[in-house]
């Protein structure tokens, strides 16, 4: 009886062995590569609803605050423009402005929030228009805000805006 | 190959050259063990941590649904409020339930009812998600909502929302 392997099956089980390792690597890397980018996308959905819940508070905000005399009278006289922004914080039950360049930062920095506030024209129609538009006329009654809201280093940002009214 | 020898009594011998002996010596068979439980040990280590990572996924996908859900009942009810007394059992801050009256006096409430949300009589939270704090303040004309949610019987997946839904029928 001979036992002896032929010359061609020498080194088929290293061979067999590398090619299962090879092929095992390319397996664990396609899976641990898909599975982190579940993870990162799955973080950005988190950060993405939790930013649209403090921007929706921005616009809610001002949408209690047009509803009572000193509440509009919080959003005409408190400075909220481009070099110094507004972010709301309470004061018993009533909701304040506070004007800050610096603007309002959450969650140990992670999203900083801010709101400006606009004039608004109209036209002898009544239409909100341009400031430039014949016959645009200031409104008293009428405000524009923009609420904003940036995360992730401030290389995500969004934005709403809407129109308040005097009661 | 290998060598016939002959005895004298005319049986024949085949005596193999030890260098060609089949089989693994010790060291090789340590050694391909080694990189056996090796390779076996990352595989298994890779996989299970895949397997951990989905789970939190699904986990927080579950949370992100609740938690819309939850934020639009919570607007859809507050809008619609004539008026709104947020209290507790204890009478004191966190106020985890919402007192809503309607322009036509019928009334609605928010709570949270052990792990759960309950708007009117309806549950409003899956059964894989527990509320861990919901608290109320009432404002002049607005609820500040607190919202904390985790998945059932894990720690890995939480989600904290904090938002303001304005009331819209409040003469």
């Amino acid at each position: 009886m001979k036992f002896h392997l032929d010359e061609k099956e020498k080194g088929f089980i290293l061979f067999d062995a590398l090619v299962g390792v090879f092929f095992g690597t390319i397996f664990l890397v396609a899976f641990a590569e898909l599975i982190l980018n579940g993870v990162k996308m799955s973080y950005v959905n988190n950060s993405q609803l939790k930013a649209k819940f403090y921007l929706q508070e921005l616009i809610e905000v001002t949408k209690d605050l047009e509803q009572t005399p000193s509440g509009w009278q919080t959003i005409i006289n408190t400075s909220c423009n481009d070099s110094s922004p507004c972010y709301p914080t309470t004061s018993g039950s009533d909701w304040i402005l506070v004007s800050d360049p610096s603007k309002q930062t959450l969650e140990n920095n992670t999203y900083t929030r801010w709101l400006t506030i606009e004039d608004v024209y109209r036209n002898p129609t009544n239409q909100i228009v341009n400031r430039t538009d014949p016959g645009a006329v200031l409104s008293t009654s009428t405000k524009k805000v923009i609420a904003t809201i940036t995360w992730n280093n401030g290389r995500q940002t969004s934005t709403l805006v809407t129109y308040v009214y005097k009661y | 190959m290998f060598i016939n020898i002959k005895n004298k009594k005319g049986f024949t011998f085949h005596l193999f050259p030890r260098k060609k002996m089949r089989g693994f010596t010790l060291i090789e068979t340590i050694v391909g063990l080694f990189l056996g439980i090796l390779i076996i040990i990352i595989f298994t280590d890779v996989i299970a941590w895949g397997i951990f990572k989905i789970n939190t996924i699904k986990n927080l996908e579950k949370l992100h649904s609740n938690a819309i859900f939850l934020v639009n009942n919570f607007n859809y009810w507050i809008k619609q409020a004539e008026n709104l007394d947020a209290t507790s059992s204890t009478g004191l801050p966190p106020y985890d339930t919402l007192n809503i009256k309607f322009p036509d006096s019928s009334t609605t409430t928010i709570k949270k009812v052990n792990n759960s949300i309950v708007i009117g009589n309806t549950t409003s939270t899956t059964p894989d998600i527990e509320v861990q704090e919901l608290a109320f303040t009432k404002m002049a004309r607005s609820v500040q909502i607190s919202l904390t949610i985790n998945a059932t019987g894990t720690n890995n997946a939480t989600f904290t929302a904090k938002t303001t839904v304005a009331q819209r029928n409040k003469p």
